[in-house]
């Protein structure tokens, strides 16, 4: 392990206990034709399909350096999504960030990364990391989503939201948000 | 009866029949709607090509289908017991499930597309075109299969018929099944540079390449291994990064059987698939394999690892397109052993071929190219034959920072490129001079600190769950042992395994270390040499005293030994462990084996229930030892392991196996940790230590636990009773791998455990303190798949990774 997975795996921890966990204000927008969801119901469970979520942090006028999520599928759909992987985002997040080992265990997720150039850093809306997905719905899954760490490179924190975006593979283009899943929150900065 | 034309069938089809079964189903469909829910049974790796499981089905539902499909189905078999009962059906039979709607229906609605949803015009999951569809129709509200109508569908050029006794009940899942009505393809034909090869089928869904030249060259999957070893103290942190390429013009999914160290703590897997990196999970295993058949059928990118063996392990890489190239990324710490003052670094190569007793199914099989299934064993190695080589090699470069100064570093197995510049400062670094070896046989490193520098005994690490530390037991020097106990005289039994995988150089090295401790024996000595192959026969019915003539006698006999059969290691244990006993003498069991058997949790159980005061000394002979074997039986047996490698002296590590024997051990220790509030140690049992070979116990202890505090160890030798103390500091000497570590030992210590005491079932502990930790287990298992694209086609090709024999043993004597 590289020193600067260490590094990030630490940080991973250690921002989760420092942090408040009250970040949990998250909107969902449903799609276009999702069914109300006592319709759904457990009986919904339907083919197995695999999708991969993208997460972003829009961390507006400032450079992103630093940041830590924490996500886990609606309550619904307990039982119907499961985790099959992650991946980095686009540069300089590309690196596969590391989970942390116990909340994975109830399908949550909890993901973070740092990058210490401030030259190699984005303002604005980043991908950050993407989720793979096994989903056992009909209906694309949603998720409480929470940023819990957004930060410049020299640890200042910042303001900034996430989203996740669910995609269908399908399609496989990075150009489909508009008829994916979203799911957004912000942080307190 | 009614009757009705539902849709124009696709134009395509000839005459064509579908199958519907309704079986009961707790989950309804939403109302006035069918929801479509096609759903591929599932397909665990390991079933035959031919055959799919249909898994988890009520019983009733699962007898339902049975029947109808006995009566034209040969390869229809149903097992297991309510309401988990599965169905192993013809893979040519695919079968949909449809909720159905909540009120009665006599007919599928309008919305049921059995065009689109079925795919009918399209493939089937074979990757056919075409499909014929056909069977029966029933329902029956949750009745057995007896009480249910049943109906028909037909499938003409232009209609599609639906004939059915009486209205459906709600809530029933409706079951389609169709078969391909096109002829099972011939036998595929590969294309690499330019060269056309067969498929052969080589067993439990897999195939592999094979020449049709004369080229002894075999085009295979596996490209090449990187192995990057950064070694802190005596712990171990290795990347091995393992590329996958599709060299062939269709689809295909590797798998790839290979070693690791058996204390191997594989904490980390990461796919690349192009530029994007993909971090596995750990989940229990049977879920991995599930999401693992899932993902191929469903056409991503996804890789699953599996434990075997502590020491075995799996890879498979499924959805490779032509031309694509996937890398694996495994990371694993390991805690290095030290042997008579040297710490010893292996990175296995090739598992060596296995002889699995007759009635042993969970063993591990050897057989060659184009032998599928011929082991009949749950883990199959498939081994390249004699000239033949895959495009697989391997570089590795080792980092040391060994925490005092270093005094000597080798390599003995290979030729190597150093950095000895700061060996004062304990820094060094070695790699393979050549980047492209062949692996077939274990790399060994070795270093030795200078003068008589330990490194520290205590090592920890606290999380925000436990504390954990590593403690190092260094045993009092060879003179304190003496002076305290004085000699006793020794009686060796060598048990000496003389099967197929022992010709050649292992059996000589073997005959040499014989000769040289029986040369070192004195006439207050006593001996017996049992050899074993399909059976155990030793040279005598009872030890003989160590006189000049006995030693020429028994010589005379072990020269004439030579290697052939089978290695039937129980029955030598069994022989060894049982033989009369001289209690006048202290008993010490040299066994040399390469270790190349797959009942290994039969031997340990043998030697842990039969030891008594025995201590039984385990020599790997050859270049790819079952270490996990030989360190275990090590551990079971109250001895130590050592390692004779082909060109290293069978004579030197003989002698010091008499010094180490010849020295009393320190023996019946107890550790009194005081005040400090441990658990989880392991090993729980503290075997004897003997001069030159530390033991190292870990354990966890409270985190909030900050005050230092003093360990005692306590042992005897002979009548004397010698106590050490340690001190114990929370935070000494933090390695943040100390987690993962003593996660490995507990599981280790878990799994010895069960095989100690008949009836314990160590698979929640494992599984739960695997998946805490987030690491491989036999109960866990790494996944990873790329959602975000899907391969085109059928999941392909399935190949197997054919290896080397390791080098020294003979492909004739030993696999099929």
């Amino acid at each position: 392990m590289t020193h600067r997975a260490r590094i990030v795996r630490r940080i991973c921890l250690l921002a989760l206990v420092a942090l408040p966990t009250g970040a949990w204000g998250v909107l969902h927008q449903p799609a276009l034709d999702e069914p109300p969801l006592d319709e759904i119901g457990l009986a919904a469970k339907g083919p197995v399909r695999f999708a991969p979520l993208d997460v972003y942090i829009d961390a507006g006028d400032d450079r992103l350096g630093a940041w830590q999520v924490e996500l886990a599928p609606k309550p619904e759909f307990a039982g119907r999504v499961s985790i099959v992987g992650i991946a980095g985002g686009d540069m300089p997040f590309a690196e596969a960030p590391y989970y942390d080992e116990r909340a994975i265990q109830d399908e949550r997720v909890i993901i973070a990364d740092f990058e210490t150039d401030g030259l190699a850093l984005h303002t604005g809306k980043s991908r950050v990391a993407q989720v793979q997905l096994r989903i056992e719905s009909l209906d694309d899954p949603t998720f409480d989503i929470t940023l819990h760490t957004a930060a410049r490179h020299d640890g200042a924190a910042i303001d900034a939201a996430v989203e996740a975006i669910l995609r269908d593979p399908a399609r496989s283009t990075d150009d489909n948000e508009s008829t994916d899943q979203t799911t957004t929150s912000e942080n307190d900065g | 009866m009614t009757r009705k034309t539902l849709f124009t069938a696709a134009s395509v089809l000839g005459l064509a029949t579908i199958t519907v079964v309704v079986a009961s189903c707790s989950s309804v469909g939403r109302s006035g709607s069918v929801s479509p829910s096609p759903r591929a049974f599932n397909n665990p790796s390991g079933e035959r090509a031919d055959t799919r499981v249909l898994e988890n089905r009520g019983l009733a539902d699962a007898e339902q289908i049975y029947d109808y499909l006995r009566p034209g189905n040969e390869g229809t078999s149903l097992s297991g017991v309510a309401p988990d009962s599965s169905l192993l059906i013809p893979s040519d039979l695919t079968l949909f499930n449809y909720a159905v709607p909540s009120e009665n229906f006599d007919a599928p609605p309008a919305s049921l597309n059995l065009e689109d949803d079925l795919d009918l015009a399209g493939q089937d999951s074979q990757g056919r075109n075409g499909l014929n569809t056909r069977g029966l129709f029933g329902g029956g509200g949750g009745g057995g299969p007896a009480e249910r109508p049943r109906a028909r569908f037909t499938i003409t050029e232009t209609e599609y018929e639906w004939v059915t006794a009486g209205p459906l009940p709600p809530n029933e899942e409706l079951w389609i099944i169709s078969t391909s009505d096109i002829p099972a393809p011939q036998p595929q034909k590969l294309r690499f540079n330019g060269l056309e090869f067969d498929v052969e089928d080589i067993g439990p869904g897999t195939l592999v390449a094979t020449p049709l030249g004369s080229t002894d060259f075999v085009p295979a999957a596996l490209q090449h291994t990187d192995v990057q070893a950064d070694i802190a103290g005596f712990i171990a942190s290795v990347g091995v990064k393992q590329t996958f390429a599709n060299p062939f013009d269709v689809k295909i999914e590797a798998t790839y059987v290979f070693p690791l160290p058996q204390n191997s703590a594989v904490s980390e897997f990461v796919m690349t698939v192009g530029e994007r990196r993909i971090r596995g999970i750990v989940r229990e295993r049977e879920q991995a394999e599930q999401i693992y058949a899932d993902a191929r059928a469903a056409g991503h990118v996804a890789s699953l690892m599996t434990q075997e063996r502590p020491n075995i392990f799996t890879q498979k890489v499924a959805n490779i397109e032509p031309g694509a190239a996937i890398d694996i990324d495994v990371t694993y710490f390991h805690t290095l052993p030290m042997r008579d003052g040297a710490y010893e670094f292996v990175f296995p190569m090739t598992v060596g071929p296995r002889y699995n007793p007759g009635g042993i199914g969970t063993g591990v099989g050897a057989v060659g190219r184009g032998n599928p299934g011929a082991s009949g064993q749950q883990t199959e190695v498939t081994y390249l034959k004699p000239g033949e080589r895959t495009g697989h090699d391997v570089s590795i470069e080792v980092t040391l920072d060994a925490g005092g100064m270093l005094g000597v570093v080798e390599t003995p197995t290979h030729r190597t490129e150093a950095d000895f510049s700061r060996m004062s400062e304990g820094l060094a670094s070695v790699r393979l001079a050549d980047d492209a070896v062949i692996p077939n046989k274990d790399f060994v490193l070795r270093y030795r600190l200078r003068d008589d520098s330990l490194l520290p005994a205590l090592i920890t690490h606290r999380d925000e769950e436990s504390g954990y530390f590593s403690l190092t037991i260094h045993p009092p020097s060879a003179e304190i042992l003496r002076e305290k106990s004085g000699e006793m005289p020794l009686e060796i039994i060598f048990l000496v395994d003389t099967s197929g995988s022992m010709r050649g150089t292992p059996l000589k090295q073997a005959k040499d270390a014989i000769a040289r401790t029986l040369d070192r024996l004195g006439p207050n000595d006593a001996f017996q040499i049992i050899r074993f192959a399909n059976e155990s026969a030793p040279l005598g019915d009872r030890v003989v005293r160590a006189t000049d003539r006995n030693k020429r006698d028994a010589m005379r006999k072990v020269n004439a030994m030579g290697a052939q059969g089978g290695t039937e290691m129980l029955a030598g244990v069994e022989t060894a462990l049982g033989f009369p006993h001289d209690r006048e003498r202290l008993r010490f069991v040299c066994f040399l084996t390469d270790g190349f058997i797959g009942n290994e949790g039969e031997v340990l159980r043998a030697v842990d229930e039969r030891l008594g005061e025995a201590r039984l000394f385990s020599f790997g002979v050859g270049t790819s030892t079952n270490r996990f074997l030989m360190e275990r039986l090590a551990v079971m047996g109250r001895g130590a392991a050592a390692f004779l490698l082909p060109d290293e002296s069978g004579a030197d590590v003989m002698n010091e196996f008499l010094e180490t024997v010849r020295t009393p051990a320190l023996a019946n220790i107890d550790i009194d940790f005081g005040d400090l509030p441990v658990d989880g140690i392991s090993p729980a049992r503290i075997p004897d230590l003997y001069a030159g070979r530390p033991v190292t116990i870990m354990g966890r202890f409270d985190p909030n636990f900050d005050s230092s505090t003093v360990i005692s160890v306590r042992g005897r030798t002979g009548r004397s009773e010698i106590v050490m103390d340690i001190d114990f500091v929370p935070g000494a000497n933090e390695h943040r791998a100390l987690a993962d570590l003593w996660a490995r030992s507990y599981i280790a210590e878990e799994i010895n455990h069960a095989l100690r005491t008949p009836g314990v079932n160590p698979m929640r502990t494992v599984r739960d303190t695997a998946l805490r930790h987030q690491l491989l287990s036999p109960f866990t298992a790494f996944i990873a798949v790329d959602s975000s694209r899907i391969t085109s086609g059928a999941y392909g090709v399935s190949t197997v990774q054919p290896v080397n024999v390791p080098e020294g043993v003979r492909y004739d004597t030993t696999v099929r």
